[in-house]
């Protein structure tokens, strides 16, 4: 069977776990704890998940947003194969026609665990986590609840150094970033529930939320939902076969769980993730066939574009993918330039022989959660989807609601930070009225905020946070 | 603003933005260089140097850099996040020029490596003279033909 495992990294150091051997479809697979079943199997080269409608399918997102790795696990139906860990003997099988879900077990229901907190905060990526630390120092007891089992959200497999000065990381790799916050957030008491869903709200201000350990029915003075974003996905022919992934799944396979995503790989969008997530591609040993972008100009900062042309990479703007083919798995993609009406120019296509075609196509905004408690959302392209309206001070239409990250429209880390720092201080002041300090915080942060808005990238952002304004 | 569609940047769109040093400055000796030509919210070259020859304006601006005061240490090359800093010394022939580098295998000190341009082409190959480490990004200074040291911007191990 063959091994994806990067074994030496320029920059990361993988700790793997103990040895164990699960078994996918009656087949044994080796694996080392700490990685998911997901991960383990695109460490053995295993890559379809499961015979789909129209043929063999593999994973997109890799970080428990998407539907596209439901397996069967120890006979439990739709357990996603991306956030499951391995352990020694599970059982784990594809679902080629959709099993129906268990009938109601609630003899066999972990024991339900009640939690009174000031501020619930949902989500433990960077705004999450500045959001807890922020309320949490100012004296309140958080509670804090991240699907994974790890906390950082996204910020665990970024492994550039980010911009920014020294007070928002600047200079730190972002998994670095994410260790500081969590030690940081564990220090000021915010107790943290990892690989637990909040899986409903309900009317009196409660969150259900389950583990596979424990329920909890938690109640909150105030909320703040910080659940990230997912990867937009594009229509073309074969976006279906495996190896058409996001980039950021390519990026969580391998610098998160040390496994290499493909062989050769193409890039589709020249944004900071396509331009970053190509760079560390290289770095991780994969070949880069190319980065296509329909814009006219590269999307992303000029010097993560610059980074990978120095090693040869191509960058071809005005071009698109028109279709991913192969047998079983990508085997190449077919790119062509696209005219003035943005439609490829298809007597100029050309095919690029590859094993990943990595969609670097935008972020759309997780805020099902809003909706569900019934914030105002609206459709804002500007900011990748259907976002809450908000005050500046991130207070959503239900009072004591409050949104951060890129739940409220996509940004990057740094914003992210600075968002959460907001909501976690404007938690705080709801519970315990305006003090002095907290509101000068707030109002610094507010400052940070609007400085780092007044990028090139910043212009579309403030058109859609126009709009959302309330 | 060619760089924008093909992310390579020219020497001359590099002078006309103020980013490189005068001809006389890198006769003197090593001195720093920023392709940094968009207003990045990041400040983190100036803290680096040790020299306080990096200025940027608030939060946000390109690197403005006293060449008076830049002694060529390097130290920014391996903390700009954007690796867009190097080190050019036209004082010597041939010239020196100093790299970030973060791939396998770490290029040790003595070894002939390939150079290449901003464009990826393979113009040449150089001697490494000096390495360190800056929390991960290895900080690499190459021997460079000094009609190429305005070109070469990264080293491959092969």
């Amino acid at each position: 069977m063959p091994d994806f495992r990067i074994w030496s990294h320029p920059i990361l150091e993988f700790k793997r776990g103990r040895k164990v051997t699960f078994y996918f479809n009656g087949t044994p697979i080796s694996a080392f704890e700490g990685e998911t079943v997901a991960a383990a199997l695109y460490a053995s080269g295993i890559r379809v998940i499961r015979e789909g409608a129209v043929g063999p399918e593999g994973v997109f997102c890799m970080i428990g947003k998407c539907s596209t790795c439901l397996v069967t696990v120890n006979g439990v139906p739709h357990v996603r194969a991306c956030r499951e860990p391995v352990r020694e003997g599970l059982v784990v099988e594809s679902e080629p026609d959709r099993p129906p879900l268990p009938p109601a077990f609630s003899d066999t229901l972990p024991p339900l665990e009640r939690v009174d907190t000031d501020v619930l905060v949902i989500g433990a990526g960077p705004a999450g986590l500045l959001a807890a630390i922020s309320a949490a120092e100012a004296g309140l007891d958080v509670v804090l609840v991240d699907e994974h089992f790890k906390a950082g959200g996204q910020l665990v497999k970024q492994t550039h150094k980010f911009f920014g000065s020294g007070e928002l990381f600047g200079g730190l790799r972002g998994f670095q970033i994410a260790e500081l916050l969590e030690k940081r957030a564990r220090e000021a008491g915010v107790r943290i529930l990892l690989r637990t869903v909040a899986y409903g709200w309900f009317r009196g201000n409660v969150v259900m939320m389950a583990s596979p350990e424990r329920r909890y029915e938690a109640r909150y003075k105030a909320i703040i939902v910080s659940t990230g974003a997912h990867e937009r996905f594009l229509a073309f022919p074969g976006n279906t076969l495996p190896g058409v992934m996001g980039a950021g799944a390519a990026q969580t396979l391998m610098n998160e769980y040390g496994v290499r995503p493909g062989r050769r790989a193409l890039i589709v969008g020249a944004g900071n993730v396509g331009l970053i997530v190509a760079y560390q591609l290289l770095q991780a040993g994969v070949e880069v066939a190319a980065v296509v972008e329909i814009m006219r100009e590269i999307g992303g900062w000029f010097v993560h574009a610059a980074k990978l042309r120095r090693y040869g990479v191509p960058i071809l703007t005005g071009h698109t993918i028109v279709e991913a083919r192969g047998k079983g798995w990508v085997e190449e993609a077919v790119i062509a330039p696209v005219g003035d009406d943005m439609r490829p120019l298809l007597e100029k296509a050309r095919t690029v022989k590859c094993d990943l075609v990595l969609l670097a196509v935008g972020l759309v905004p997780d805020s099902r959660l809003l909706s569900e408690m019934g914030a105002d959302v609206v459709w804002v392209p500007e900011l990748g989807g259907p976002v809450p309206l908000r005050d500046r001070y991130m207070e959503t239409s239900i009072p004591g609601v409050y949104v951060a990250g890129d739940a409220g429209g996509i940004e990057e880390a740094t914003t992210a930070m600075l968002t959460g720092r907001i909501a976690g201080l404007s938690a705080a002041i709801r519970v315990l009225g305006p003090r002095p300090e907290l509101v000068r915080r707030r109002e610094e942060a507010l400052g940070m905020l609007e400085e780092c808005r007044r990028t090139r990238f910043s212009e579309r952002v403030l058109r859609g946070l126009a709009k959302v304004a309330r | 603003m060619g760089f924008r569609r093909t992310g390579v940047i020219g020497v001359d769109e590099l002078a006309r933005r103020g980013l490189l040093p005068p001809p006389e400055r890198l006769a003197r000796g090593p001195a720093a260089v920023a392709e940094c030509p968009e207003e990045i919210p990041c400040n983190v070259c100036e803290s680096s140097c040790p020299s306080g020859a990096i200025s940027v304006d608030g939060l946000r601006g390109m690197p403005k850099i006293d060449w008076d005061r830049c002694t060529g240490c390097g130290v920014c090359v391996g903390a700009c996040p954007g690796l867009a800093i190097f080190v050019v010394d036209l004082s010597r022939d041939p010239a020196l020029v100093t790299i970030p580098h973060e791939f396998l295998p770490r290029p040790e000190k003595g070894r002939e490596v390939s150079l290449l341009s901003r464009d990826g082409r393979k113009v040449g190959r150089g001697r490494v003279v000096r390495v360190f480490e800056a929390n991960k990004t290895l900080v690499v200074t190459v021997e460079v033909p000094r009609e190429l040291a305005m070109e070469v911007r990264a080293i491959w191990v092969d």
